[in-house]
């Protein structure tokens, strides 16, 4: 029974898992009408996808990529590429983050609100 | 009432719309992505294993992933830092207009009543912030040997600095870095970077070639110590950069607020 | 350990699931911030659990980052949403 539900989430569980998650940051951002919330969802939404890279560099039984005392081949240590690509990817969210919120002050200021419906007029169609 | 209502049932359609299309497109096309834990995957076999395999040869760096990130690829680390640079000269520039929240002059008697309304917490930040720092710098100068590296030592600092600047205690704090210098300082991590960078053109090398690095190197050994440097030369310029960054969103965002206190 | 890397992996990503269906329905801000916090945390821990360490390690200083930019942000607007 476990290596049913294993093998099931091993070859697409995980994928499809990881998609749910990236749709519906991305269906947050959309449909929410506070812009708060639309910063939160779109780091939602980056987690998605930075663990999606992560999840493609795994193999089985690897260890962390650090050579502790001699090397040992080329199959026992997981694949050091996408975890540097993926450290500046974090590093830049938080950047994106802190001007999405400057950004957010600004508008506070001029409009009086942050609610979508408030500053453009238009409502979700009945 | 009515509207709200609307448009938690609009969001319940959409949240199941989604997780349909999804799951439809997985099981429709069985075979796109490989399975989670395979060894023999592409994503495996074209580059990895020359890094894996020589990474500690040519750098003399046991973690492989600061070896990728400052060496190899040490051309996206640059534009990265340059990234973060730009974030914090731009939040600084939009609300530059905004006016600041004028705090109103205290006597020391009554700064000493407000205090945070716990005398634990102004103890204990500290005990906190000199460990913060202290282990700020470990992770800095072991960023070869083991986890680490330039980008988690900013930010430790950069927490340091906040925990001293949001609890208001009796005493000044260690002294508040206005947002321009912050700015600046900012500019002068990424010249750091750029100036590690140009060093081995002197000694007839290319851009970012830590093995020409002009300090003198004969033996196959003394090159590796040369790469060694010039990683390390690389974190000290992303953390100057990294931590006033921070520090300058922290500021722009903090000096417009009202505090009831 | 008992069970293999990749079933806690599954049941960490049913949990951020929750997490961001009850972020995309909630109402007060202030709340869905400590959320967002729990949500970080998760996060670092599935990154360990897919053999990043370093990755994990800085996930966890820029959440705590990132938490504290949100908190001050709301202090300036109202607490509510629609």
């Amino acid at each position: 029974m476990i290596d049913i539900i294993e093998t099931f989430l091993a070859e697409k569980g995980i994928y499809m898992m990881t998609f749910i998650l990236m749709g519906l940051g991305i269906f947050g951002m959309v449909s929410s009408g506070n812009y708060m919330k639309k910063i939160m969802c779109m780091n939602i939404m980056q987690v998605s996808i930075i663990f999606f890279f992560l999840a493609l560099g795994q193999k089985e039984h690897g260890t962390l990529p650090v050579v502790v005392e001699n090397l040992l081949g080329a199959d026992a240590y997981i694949n050091p590429l996408p975890h540097a690509l993926m450290l500046t990817a974090i590093v830049v969210s938080l950047g994106t983050t802190g001007v999405a919120l400057a950004l957010l002050m600004k508008i506070k200021e001029i409009y009086g609100s942050i609610e979508e419906e408030d500053i453009t007029g238009k409502r979700w169609k009945k | 009432m009515n509207m709200d209502r609307n448009k938690d049932r609009k969001k319940i359609v959409g949240v199941f719309f989604v997780i349909a299309v999804v799951i439809g497109v997985f099981f429709l096309f069985p075979d796109l992505l490989p399975a989670v834990d395979d060894a023999k995957a592409p994503v495996h076999t074209y580059l990895s294993d020359y890094y894996i395999e020589n990474s500690l040869e040519d750098t003399g760096a046991h973690n492989m992933v600061t070896a990728v990130l400052a060496d190899y690829r040490g051309f996206d680390t640059l534009f990265e830092t340059c990234v973060m640079f730009l974030a914090g000269v731009t939040a600084l520039m939009v609300l530059s207009t905004t006016a600041k929240v004028t705090k109103p002059e205290r006597s020391r008697k009554e700064r000493l009543q407000i205090s945070f309304g716990s005398t634990v917490l102004d103890i204990a930040f500290r005990i906190i912030v000199p460990v913060i720092v202290i282990y700020a710098f470990y992770v800095l100068v072991h960023g070869e040997l083991s986890l680490g590296g330039g980008f988690q030592a900013g930010a430790l600092l950069a927490i340091a600095y906040m925990i001293d600047r949001i609890i208001p205690s009796f005493n000044s704090s260690l002294g508040n870095l206005k947002e321009e210098t912050a700015a600046v300082i900012a500019g002068v991590g990424v010249f750091i970077y750029i100036l590690t960078g140009l060093l081995p053109m002197a000694g007839s090398g290319n851009f970012l070639e830590y093995g020409k690095l002009p300090f003198g190197a004969d033996t196959a050994e003394q090159i590796r110590q040369l790469h060694g440097t010039g990683i390390l030369l690389i974190e000290i310029g992303v953390v100057v950069c990294v931590m006033a960054t921070i520090i300058n969103i922290l500021e722009v965002v903090l000096e417009r607020t009202e505090f009831d206190d | 350990m008992l069970m293999s890397p990749i079933l806690l992996e599954g049941a960490f990503l049913l949990l951020l699931i929750a997490i961001t269906i009850v972020i995309i329905f909630g109402k007060d801000l202030l709340a869905l911030t400590i959320i967002y916090c729990a949500f970080s945390f998760s996060a670092m821990i599935l990154y360990i659990l897919a053999g990043a360490a370093d990755v994990a390690f800085t996930e966890a200083v820029i959440g705590v980052i990132s938490t504290v930019y949100f908190i001050i942000a709301i202090k300036s607007i109202s607490r509510r949403c629609k």
